[in-house]
C-alpha cells in the first residue's frame, strides 16, 4: 500500500492539533460551516447541491491503483486542490487492485475504517446497506454532464429502491489489438467487426503461422472480459434476470462454446494458464497477433517498442450473433460508508472530483485507460490524442453488468471470484470437457452460488 | 466450562483458579463429552505427564467426501519452522486420506479482509486461520464444530477459559472455531540491570514492577514500550495495563461504554508515572521497534513475544546471557489480565466438504500433529489445550517456560463486552493504545483521554 498525504503529519497529530486548536490549518478557503456553494459558473442553470462541509474536514480514502503513473498524478492533483479549496485533508491509501475488495469487504463488517472506497464491479452491492445515498449528487452530476451512460444506472443504483449508492468513475475498457500488417498478409483489409468474420481472419492468421492470444487461465481482467463477450455475443448468460433461475445450460452457450473451440484451434501454445500480464507481454514480444486488453499494449508499444506500435490496430470487441455489442470490462465506482464521521465532506469530495475541471483532466490525462461515465467526456481531448486509444472510449456504451442478466450482489460477484465463466470456456478449449458438460458443471456452480 | 462474559471481579478469581480443572472435573467433563472407549491415547511424554489422559475417549467419526480437496487460508509462519512442520502434518493428512489440501499463507494482517470478503460472498477457501474476533464477525457463516471443540477437550485436558470465550459463538453456545493458540507476550529484562538497580528480580506487582522501572530509569536504564499502533505490542501492554487496574471498555451486555472509570483514571495515572521511565520516541513505535532497542541495548525492559530470546540466542550473546523473562505483573485487580494475538481455525458453511473440513482440523489438532508443531516451533504459539502445558519444549531454555502460561492468563478482547464487530474495530482503530499515548504522551489529561476513548468506543458499540 502506498499512503498519500502530503501534509506528511501522523494523524495523532493530526487530530491533536484539530483537537487543540483550530487555528493551524484554517487558513485556506474553508470557513467553518458554511455551505460551499461548490461548482465553477457553469453554462447550464443546474445547480450543484448545496452541502455544508464539517470543520476541519479528514478523509480517508481506498483506491486501486499501480497501473498508470498518470492516473494517480492526476487523481492525487484532483485531491490536493480540494483540499486547498476546503481546508480538509484527504489521506489516500492506494492498493493493487485485486486489494480493494477485501479490505472493503471488512471495513464494511466492521463499521469503521476508510471514508471513500474505490472499487470494482459488485462491491456496493455485496453491502449496499453500509452505503450512503448519493442519488442527489448522482442526479446533478448526470443533468449537468449529459447523463450517465445506462450501464451506470446498474452498477450505480441499489437495486430494490433504486437509490444511487455509488457513483462510477468509469470501466477499465477492453478491445481487440491487433497487428495490422499480419493481417493483411491473412488476406484481410482490417479486423472484420463481426465474430464469424473474426473468427475466419483469426484462422488465416494462425495459417500464416501468426497465433492469437487470449488469456484462459485465472486472469481477472482480461479472461473475463473476452469470455463474457464471447458468451454473450452468442446469446448465452449465467442466470435470468430473477436472480434465481440458472440461464447456463443452453443451446446458446453450446454454440458459444463450440466457436470457442476454433478460436482456441488459433491461439498460441500455453494460453490456459495466462494471467493478466501474459498476452501484453507476448503482443509485445511479436509472439501473437491479436488479443484482448486495456490500453496498457498500446501505452507500453508507443514508449519501448516503435516496431509494434507502428503496426498495432485497435478495435472493439466484434458483434456476435447477438446482434448488438456485449462486453464485461471492469466497472469502477466510488462510494461512502455510512460510517464515514465526515458524510458530507466526503460527498462534497466525490462532487468536486466528478466536476469538469477536474474529471475531465483525469480522463483525457489517463491515456484511454479508463472510459468515461458521464457522456459529456467522450468528447474528453484526450481521446483524440491517438487512434490506439480512440475506440476505448466506447467501451462503457458496450458494456453489460456482471453476471447479466441476474442482479449485481454477492452471487454474481463469487461466480466471477470463481471464475465460473472462464473455468467453462477453458474446460471446453483444453479438452478436458464436452460443451455440454461444461455448461452442466457451470450450471452446477451457479446453483450452489445463486441460492 | 462456560464462561459468559460477566467480568465480575470474583468470577475473574474464580476462574483463574479453575485454569486447572481437578481431575474429578476433568472426568465430568469427558463424560459430558463423549460416550464409552475408543482411540487410545497413546504413550507419549505428553500422556506421561498427565495421567488423567489416560481415560478413552472417543473421537467423532467422519465420513470423508470422495477425494475432498480443501482450500485453507492461514497466515505466514513468523517462524520458519512453523510452516515446514505445519505441511507435513497437512501431508500426513493426505497421505492418510486421500485427500487434497491448498494451504494459502498469506500476510497475517491480510487474513481477516480475505477471510471477511470470502464470508460476504459465500466462496472461497474451506477453512481460515484467523485471529481475535474472526469468528464473531460473520458466526452464522461457520459450521458448527462442538463435537470436534468437545472432543479434543476432553482429549487434552480441557480448553483454557479464554478459548471458550472466543470459541463459542456467543448467542447459541455452539463451538464456531478452534481457538489454535496464542502468540503470547511476556515481560523481557536485562537481569544485570534489574540488579544494579536494586531489584534481585523484577517484581511481580504491578506497584513493585513500576519501583523497579523508576529505579532502572535512575540508573540509566529506561524501559522501552510501544505506544504508536503497533498491533501486538502496543495492544497487548496497554489492555494488560488497563484492565489490571479493573479498568475495562464496555459492560457485558455489548452496549454499556464502561471506560470512563475511577479505575481506567487510576490506570492512566500510573501509566504517566511509568511512562516517564522509557526512552524517548515510543509514541512512534511499531511492532519492531522494541526488539531492536532492546538489542541494541538502549533499554532495559519491555513486553514482547518470544521473537528477542530467539534473535539474541542466534546473532546478540551478550544480551542473551543477562536476559530474563516472566509473565506482566498482577495489578489492584488481583489476578492475571492479558491480551495476547489469539489465533482460530473455523469452517465456512460454503464448503462442499464439511466432513474432510472437520476431519482436518481434529487431525491437525491430535497430539502427534499439534504437539510436533509445538515442539519443533519451542511454543512461539502458546497452545489453547491444557495437556501441552507439561511438554517438555517448554524447558528447552527457562526463558521460553514463562510463556507457556500466556494463554491461561488472558482475557478476550473487548473484555468485558462481547467478541463481534465492535470489540474488532475498537482494536483496529487503536482505541485503548489511543488512550495511553494521548495520556502519556499527547499532553492530555487522563480524563481527557478517557472521554475521547469513551466517544470513540461509543460510536461502535452503539452503531
Amino acid at each position: 500500500m502506498r499512503r498519500h498525504d502530503p501534509n506528511g503529519i501522523s494523524r495523532r497529530h493530526f487530530l491533536k492539533n484539530v483537537a487543540g486548536t483550530l487555528s493551524g490549518l484554517a487558513a485556506a478557503a474553508l470557513v467553518p460551516g458554511l455551505p460551499f456553494a461548490g461548482a465553477p459558473a457553469a453554462a447550464s442553470d443546474i445547480v450543484a447541491p448545496l452541502i455544508t462541509v464539517e470543520q476541519q474536514p479528514l478523509l480517508r480514502v481506498l483506491r486501486w491503483g499501480g497501473f498508470l503513473t498518470s492516473d494517480e498524478e492526476i487523481w492525487l492533483a484532483n485531491t490536493r486542490r480540494w483540499e486547498k479549496l476546503t481546508g480538509g485533508r484527504v489521506i489516500t491509501d492506494i492498493v493493487p487492485f485485486q486489494d480493494v475488495r477485501p479490505n472493503a469487504a471488512m471495513e464494511a463488517t466492521l463499521g469503521t475504517g476508510h471514508d471513500i472506497v474505490v472499487g470494482w464491479f459488485d462491491d456496493p452491492h455485496l453491502y449496499p446497506d453500509k452505503l450512503l445515498d448519493l442519488t442527489d449528487l448522482a442526479e446533478y452530476l448526470g443533468s449537468r454532464y449529459g447523463g450517465w451512460y445506462p450501464i451506470c444506472e446498474t452498477y450505480g443504483r441499489d437495486a430494490q429502491n433504486k437509490q444511487w449508492i455509488a457513483l462510477p468513475v468509469g470501466c477499465s475498457g477492453q478491445c481487440i489489438n491487433y497487428r495490422l500488417s499480419w493481417v493483411r498478409e491473412a488476406g484481410f483489409a482490417s479486423m472484420p467487426t463481426d465474430i464469424n468474420g473474426f473468427l475466419r481472419c483469426c484462422k488465416a492468421l494462425k495459417a500464416k503461422g501468426h497465433p492469437t492470444g487470449f488469456a484462459l487461465g485465472h486472469a481477472v481482467a482480461d479472461a473475463n472480459a473476452w469470455c463474457h463477450w464471447w458468451l454473450w455475443s452468442f446469446g448465452g448468460k449465467a442466470v435470468e434476470a430473477d436472480g434465481r433461475t440458472i440461464a447456463i445450460n443452453t443451446p446458446e452457450t453450446l454454440l458459444a462454446l463450440e466457436n470457442a473451440r476454433e478460436l482456441f484451434a488459433t491461439m498460441i501454445a500455453g494460453v490456459d494458464t495466462w494471467l493478466d500480464p501474459h498476452n501484453n507481454r507476448e503482443f509485445l514480444a511479436g509472439n501473437i497477433s491479436v488479443t484482448n486488453n486495456g490500453s496498457s499494449i498500446a501505452y507500453a508499444a508507443q514508449g519501448k517498442y516503435p516496431d509494434i506500435d507502428a503496426d498495432l490496430a485497435v478495435i472493439n470487441f466484434p458483434i456476435g450473433p447477438l446482434g448488438s455489442p456485449a462486453e464485461l470490462s471492469a466497472l469502477s465506482q466510488a462510494f461512502i460508508f455510512k460510517h464515514s464521521l465526515m458524510p458530507n465532506a466526503a460527498r462534497h469530495y466525490l462532487r468536486f472530483l466528478f466536476e469538469e475541471e477536474q474529471y475531465g483532466s483525469w480522463i483525457s490525462g489517463s491515456w484511454g485507460y479508463i472510459s468515461q461515465s458521464l457522456k459529456k467526456f467522450y468528447d474528453a481531448p484526450g481521446w483524440g490524442q491517438n487512434p490506439k486509444i480512440t475506440p476505448y472510449r466506447e467501451c462503457i456504451k458496450r458494456m453489460r453488468s456482471n453476471g447479466f442478466a441476474g442482479p449485481l450482489g454477492t452471487a454474481s460477484a463469487a461466480a466471477m471470484s470463481e471464475f465460473v465463466i472462464v473455468d467453462m470456456i477453458n474446460d471446453v478449449c483444453t479438452g478436458n470437457k464436452s460443451p455440454r458438460a461444461a455448461a452442466l458443471r457451470a450450471e452446477k456452480r451457479l446453483s450452489r452460488l445463486y441460492v | 466450562m462456560c464462561s459468559r462474559p460477566e467480568g465480575k471481579r470474583a468470577q475473574l478469581v474464580a476462574r483463574e483458579k479453575k485454569h486447572w480443572l481437578s481431575r474429578r472435573d476433568f472426568l465430568k467433563t469427558s463424560a459430558a463429552g463423549l460416550a464409552g472407549a475408543g482411540l487410545s491415547c497413546g504413550t507419549s511424554a505428553l500422556f506421561r505427564c498427565n495421567p488423567a489422559l489416560a481415560a478413552e475417549i472417543q473421537a467423532p467419526r467422519f465420513e470423508l467426501e470422495p477425494q475432498p480437496v480443501l482450500k485453507v487460508l492461514r497466515w505466514m509462519g513468523f517462524v520458519k519452522s512453523d510452516e515446514e512442520i505445519w505441511r507435513i502434518n497437512t501431508k500426513k493428512w493426505e497421505i492418510a486420506t486421500g485427500g487434497r489440501v491448498i494451504t494459502d499463507f498469506i500476510q497475517w494482517g491480510d487474513v481477516r479482509s480475505t477471510a471477511a470478503m470470502e464470508s460476504l460472498l459465500g466462496a472461497g477457501h474451506d477453512i481460515v486461520f484467523g485471529w481475535f474476533d474472526d469468528p464473531h464477525l460473520y458466526p452464522d457463516r461457520l459450521l458448527d464444530v462442538s463435537e470436534v471443540a468437545e472432543y479434543l477437550g476432553g482429549k487434552y485436558g480441557g480448553w483454557y477459559p479464554v478459548c471458550e470465550v472466543y470459541g463459542r459463538n456467543a448467542q447459541n453456545r455452539q463451538w464456531i472455531a478452534l481457538p489454535l493458540g496464542s502468540a503470547g507476550i511476556c515481560l523481557n529484562y536485562r537481569k544485570s540491570q534489574v540488579q544494579e538497580a536494586g531489584f534481585a528480580r523484577v517484581p511481580d506487582d504491578v506497584a513493585g514492577f513500576l519501583r523497579c522501572c523508576k529505579a532502572l530509569k535512575a540508573k540509566g536504564h529506561p524501559t522501552g514500550f510501544a505506544l504508536g499502533h503497533a498491533v501486538g505490542d502496543a495492544n497487548a501492554w496497554t489492555h494488560w495495563w488497563l484492565w489490571s487496574f479493573g479498568g475495562k471498555a464496555v459492560e457485558a451486555d455489548g452496549r454499556t461504554i464502561a471506560i470512563n472509570s475511577r479505575e481506567t483514571g487510576e490506570a492512566l495515572e500510573a501509566a504517566r508515572e511509568f511512562h516517564d521511565t522509557m526512552i524517548p520516541g515510543v509514541e512512534n513505535w511499531l511492532d519492531p521497534h522494541n526488539n531492536q532497542a532492546f538489542l541494541a541495548g538502549q533499554i532495559s525492559l519491555t513486553a514482547n513475544g518470544n521473537s528477542i530470546f530467539f534473535a539474541s540466542m542466534q546473532n546478540f550473546p551478550e544480551i542473551n546471557q543477562d536476559l530474563l523473562t516472566m509473565n506482566f505483573p498482577i495489578g489492584p485487580l488481583g489476578v492475571p489480565s492479558e491480551l495476547s494475538l489469539f489465533s482460530l481455525g473455523f469452517i465456512f458453511k460454503h464448503t462442499l466438504v464439511p466432513n474432510a473440513a472437520k476431519h482436518y482440523l481434529q487431525f491437525l489438532f491430535e497430539e502427534p500433529r499439534y504437539g510436533a508443531w509445538e515442539r519443533g516451533t519451542w511454543g512461539f504459539v502458546t497452545p489453547t489445550l491444557k495437556a501441552y502445558y507439561d511438554m517438555a519444549a517448554w524447558h528447552k531454555d527457562p526463558r521460553i517456560t514463562p510463556y507457556r502460561e500466556c494463554t491461561g492468563r488472558m482475557l478476550w478482547n473487548g473484555y468485558a463486552g462481547p467478541l463481534g464487530a465492535a470489540s474488532a474495530a475498537a482494536m483496529s482503530e487503536f482505541i485503548i493504545v489511543d488512550m495511553f499515548a494521548d495520556a502519556c504522551t499527547g499532553g492530555k489529561t487522563g480524563k481527557a483521554a478517557m472521554l475521547a476513548a469513551e466517544k470513540r468506543l461509543a460510536r461502535l458499540y452503539r452503531g
